[in-house]
C-alpha cells in the first residue's frame, strides 16, 4: 500500500505531464492534478445533476418507463465514452511505455504497478465519472430508489466497466502508444463536452418531443445491452456482479504475471526518398507534417466547427455559429503556432547549423496556423452565407479575422520563444498566467472586433447602438493591429538576443 | 579552413571562452579536449556560426562568418553534441528535409545515403523520430552530414551512443575524408579516439588553449615520452593529483 502511494505521489505524471516552471521549478504531484481534475468536471457534474433532475421529474410525471428509457440511454452512452477513454489509457498504462520501464526497475511488485496503472486510467475518466455520478444521482432521487440497493447498483456498474475494461487492455496490452491515447483522450473530452450541451439543451425542447425521441432508445432496456446491466433489471445485476467477479479474479491473477510488454507500432517500409531541391517548400511541408501529426489537432478543428454549429442550431440562427467560432480559433492560432515554434526551440543547437536564416524558419509558424484557421472559418461562413442572406457588411469578417489570426500567431511565438517550455506535453505549452493572458488579449478582441457586426445588419439597431458598436469595432481592430506591431517588435528583439547566447 | 582569431565568448560575467586562435588547413584532423565546461562546445557554436562571439573573427573556407554565415553553413557539416531532431518527423523524411535545405537532389546523394545506411546499420528510416533511442539519433544526424559530403566537418562527441562497429567505421571513415582534402574538427572525452585519429590536438582548460600540437610535440612538452594523451591530458589540465585525492578518500 506504501508504495502505490509513493507512485500516486511521485509517478503519475507519465500522460498527464505537467509543466515544470521554469521558475519555481516545483513539481506538480497527483494530488494537485487529482484536485484540479475534479475542479473542473465537479461543476460540470453538478450543472449536469440540476438539469437532468429536472428533466426526469417532468418525465416522471408523464410516464416513469420513459424517464428509466431516457436514463438508461445516457448510462450506455457515458458507459461507452468510459470503456473507450478507459482502454486507450489502460492499454498503453499496461505496456511498456518510459514510465514503465523506470518503474519495473524499482523493488515494487508487479501486481501494486498494475493497481497504480488501473488507478490512473480510472481516474484519467474523471470527467465522465462525474457525469456518470451525477445523472445516476438526479434519477435515484427522482425515482425515489432505495439508496443503499443504488449505491451498490452504481458500484457494481463501475467495478464491471472497469475489470471487464482490465481484461480487455491486458489482453490487448501493448497496441496502443501516447499518441494515440492522447487522441482518444482528446475525442472522449469532446464528446463529453457535446453531451453536457445535449443534456442542457433538452430543456428547451417540449415533452412531445422527447416522448418520442426516447422511443429510438428502447434497444438500451435489452438484455444485449451489456453497458447498463446493473440498472436494466434485478436479474441483470446479479450477472453483473458475478462477472465483475470473475473478471476481477482473470484480472489479478494476469496482474501478477502482466510482462508489460512494449508498444507495437506498425510502420510501412515502403517509402522513398526524394528531394524536392526547394528550402521553403522543406519548411512548409515540415510544419504541416508537425500540425497535422499533433494530437489534438483534430480538437482543434471539431471543437470550434462542432461548438459552433451546435448554437447555430439551439439558437436557429447560422451567423451565431461565426462568432462561436471566430473567438475559439482566434484562441487556438496562438496554440498551434507555440506548438510550431517550439519544435524549433527544442532542437536549436542543430537547427542554427542549416543554411537557412532563422526568420525564414519561424515565417510558416504563423502562415500555416492562420490559414488552417481561415480555412475553417471560411467553411463556417460559406455554410452560413448558403443557409440564410448574408449582408454585406458581414464579409468584413474575413479581413478581420486575418487580422486577429496573425495577432495571436505572432503572440503564441512570442510567448514559447521568451520562454520555451520544458516538458514534451504540449498541452502545458503555456504556463497558467500566460494562457489567462491569450485568452483574455485574443477572445477579447475577438469579440470586440466581430461581434459589432451582428448588431451593425440587424436593421432593428437604434443609431446609437450602431455608433457604439462601429466605435467598438475600431477600437478593437486598433489594439489588435497595435498589439501585432509592438509584439511582432519585441519577439524580432528577442530573437536576436536569443541567437547571441 | 578554419580559422579564429582572438575569438572569445562572455556570459555576463562568466568567460567561456578567453581569446583562443584556431589555424587548421585543409585535410587536417583537429582534435579539441578539454574538461566539462571548459569551452569546446562553445568555441564550436561559434565557429559554425550558431553563437555569436563577444570578440575576436573566425574564417572558414577563407570566408569571413560573419559577412557569409549561410554561404559556409551550406559547404560545412555539423555533428552538435546532442542529437536533438524533430521528433514529429521520420527518418527518410528528416534526410528529405536535410536535402531540400541544402538544396540538393541528385542520385548521388540518394546512393550515398544507402551506401551509409548500409554502413551504420540504419534499417528504421520509417520509425517516427520520437520513437529512436540517442545512438539512432545520432546515426541518423551522421549520415544527413555525410551524406553531403561538406568540404569542412564539426563533430562534437561524434561517439556517444553509437555501437562499436559503428565507432568504428566512423572513424576510418573521417580519416579517409582527411585524406580526400576534408577538413575535419573534432571534440571528443575518450582520448584513445583522439590519439588514434587526430593530426593536431588542442587542449583547452577555463576558456583557455593551454597546449596545440601534435602527439609527439605534446609529448615533448611535457617531457615525458612514455606517456599516453590521457595522462599528458591530465597533467596538463592539473587533474593528475586530484584523481588520486578522489579514488584515495571513496576507497576508505
Amino acid at each position: 500500500m506504501r508504495e502505490f502511494f509513493i507512485l500516486l505521489k511521485y509517478g503519475a505524471s507519465n500522460v498527464y505531464s505537467q509543466r515544470l516552471s521554469s521558475k519555481k521549478k516545483k513539481y506538480n504531484s497527483f494530488k494537485n492534478q487529482l484536485i484540479l481534475s475534479l475542479l473542473g468536471s465537479l461543476p460540470l457534474g453538478i450543472v449536469v445533476f440540476f438539469f437532468t433532475k429536472d428533466l426526469f421529474t417532468k418525465l416522471y410525471s408523464v410516464d416513469p418507463q420513459i424517464s428509466k428509457l431516457m436514463f438508461l440511454f445516457w448510462i450506455t452512452i457515458l458507459s461507452l465514452f468510459f470503456i473507450v477513454g478507459y482502454l486507450g489509457m489502460a492499454m498503453y498504462s499496461l505496456s511498456r511505455n518510459e514510465e514503465i520501464e523506470f518503474l519495473l526497475t524499482l523493488p515494487i511488485k508487479r501486481r501494486t504497478l498494475t493497481i497504480y496503472q488501473i488507478f490512473v486510467s480510472t481516474i484519467s475518466q474523471l470527467f465522465v465519472l462525474s457525469f456518470y455520478f451525477f445523472i445516476y444521482l438526479s434519477y435515484m432521487i427522482v425515482s425515489k430508489e432505495n439508496i443503499i440497493f443504488g449505491i451498490l447498483k452504481l458500484f457494481v456498474h463501475f467495478l464491471f466497466l472497469i475489470s471487464f475494461s482490465s481484461v480487455i487492455a491486458v489482453l490487448l496490452g501493448g497496441k496502443t502508444n501516447k499518441g494515440i491515447v492522447r487522441k482518444i483522450n482528446v475525442l472522449i473530452s469532446l464528446f463529453a463536452i457535446f453531451f453536457y450541451f445535449l443534456i442542457i439543451s433538452f430543456q428547451n425542447v417540449n415533452m412531445d418531443q422527447v416522448q418520442s425521441l426516447v422511443k429510438f432508445f428502447d434497444f438500451t432496456t435489452k438484455p444485449y445491452n451489456i453497458l447498463a446491466w446493473s440498472f436494466i433489471s434485478n436479474k441483470l445485476f446479479i450477472f453483473a456482479l458475478l462477472l465483475s467477479i470473475s473478471f476481477t479474479l482473470v484480472f489479478s491473477i494476469l496482474a501478477n504475471k502482466l510482462a508489460f510488454e512494449p508498444v507495437e507500432r506498425k510502420t510501412s517500409k515502403n517509402y522513398k526518398i526524394k528531394g524536392y531541391g526547394t528550402v521553403m517548400k522543406a519548411i512548409y511541408r515540415k510544419d504541416l507534417k508537425a500540425t497535422l501529426r499533433y494530437e489534438q489537432f483534430l480538437y482543434f478543428v471539431l471543437y470550434p466547427i462542432g461548438f459552433g454549429i451546435f448554437f447555430s442550431f439551439i439558437n436557429k440562427d447560422y451567423f451565431v455559429t461565426l462568432f462561436t467560432v471566430i473567438p475559439i480559433t482566434t484562441f487556438y492560432v496562438a496554440f498551434e503556432t507555440a506548438i510550431l515554434t517550439n519544435a524549433e526551440f527544442t532542437n536549436l543547437q542543430t537547427i542554427l547549423t542549416y543554411p537557412v536564416k532563422f526568420t525564414t524558419l519561424m515565417i510558416p509558424k504563423i502562415i500555416i496556423p492562420t490559414s488552417i484557421n481561415l480555412l475553417i472559418v471560411l467553411s463556417v461562413f460559406m455554410f452560413s452565407a448558403f443557409k440564410t442572406n448574408l449582408s454585406y457588411l458581414s464579409y468584413l469578417i474575413v479581413p478581420i479575422t486575418f487580422l486577429l489570426f496573425s495577432m495571436s500567431s505572432i503572440i503564441g511565438m512570442y510567448f514559447v520563444a521568451k520562454n520555451p517550455p520544458k516538458t514534451e506535453n504540449m498541452n502545458r505549452i503555456f504556463g497558467i498566467g500566460q494562457t489567462f493572458i491569450i485568452e483574455g488579449i485574443t477572445m477579447g478582441l475577438a469579440f470586440g472586433s466581430i461581434l459589432p457586426i451582428s448588431f451593425l445588419i440587424n436593421p432593428q439597431t437604434s443609431f446609437k447602438m450602431r455608433i457604439i458598436s462601429i466605435l467598438i469595432m475600431i477600437a478593437s481592430i486598433f489594439i489588435s493591429s497595435v498589439i501585432s506591431v509592438f509584439t511582432f517588435k519585441k519577439l524580432k528583439k528577442h530573437l536576436e538576443l536569443s541567437l547571441e547566447n | 579552413m578554419i580559422k579564429a582569431k582572438n575569438l572569445t565568448k562572455k556570459f555576463k560575467d562568466v568567460i567561456a571562452v578567453d581569446h583562443i586562435n584556431i589555424d587548421v588547413p585543409q585535410g587536417q584532423i583537429f582534435g579539441f579536449l578539454g574538461p566539462n565546461g571548459a569551452g569546446k562546445t562553445t568555441t564550436i557554436r561559434m565557429l559554425t556560426g550558431t553563437l555569436k562571439p563577444t570578440d575576436g573573427e573566425v574564417e572558414i573556407l577563407g570566408l569571413n562568418l560573419k559577412k557569409h554565415e549561410i554561404e559556409i553553413k551550406r559547404r560545412i557539416g555539423v555533428v552538435p553534441d546532442e542529437p536533438r531532431i524533430y521528433s514529429h518527423l521520420k527518418g527518410f523524411e528528416y534526410l528529405e528535409f536535410v536535402m531540400d535545405i541544402y538544396r540538393i537532389n541528385n542520385k548521388e546523394t540518394l546512393s550515398k545515403i544507402e551506401d551509409l545506411c548500409n554502413a551504420f546499420g540504419v534499417n528504421y528510416l520509417e520509425k517516427m523520430i520520437s520513437d529512436m533511442s540517442h545512438g539512432m539519433k545520432q546515426k541518423l544526424i551522421l549520415i544527413s552530414v555525410l551524406m553531403r559530403k561538406p568540404e569542412v566537418v564539426f563533430l562534437d562527441e561524434p561517439t556517444v551512443g553509437l555501437d562499436a562497429k559503428s565507432a568504428k567505421i566512423l572513424k576510418e571513415l573521417l580519416k579517409n575524408y582527411a585524406k580526400q582534402g576534408t577538413t575535419i574538427f573534432l571534440t571528443t572525452h575518450i582520448l584513445e579516439i583522439a590519439e588514434y585519429m587526430c593530426d593536431v590536438i588542442a587542449i583547452i582548460n577555463n576558456g583557455k588553449i593551454i597546449t596545440q600540437g601534435t602527439m609527439e610535440e605534446l609529448k615533448k612538452q611535457t617531457g615525458d615520452e612514455n606517456k599516453t594523451l590521457e595522462d599528458l591530458f591530465l597533467k596538463l589540465t592539473a587533474q593528475e593529483e586530484d584523481i588520486k585525492h578522489i579514488v584515495e578518500s571513496l576507497s576508505r
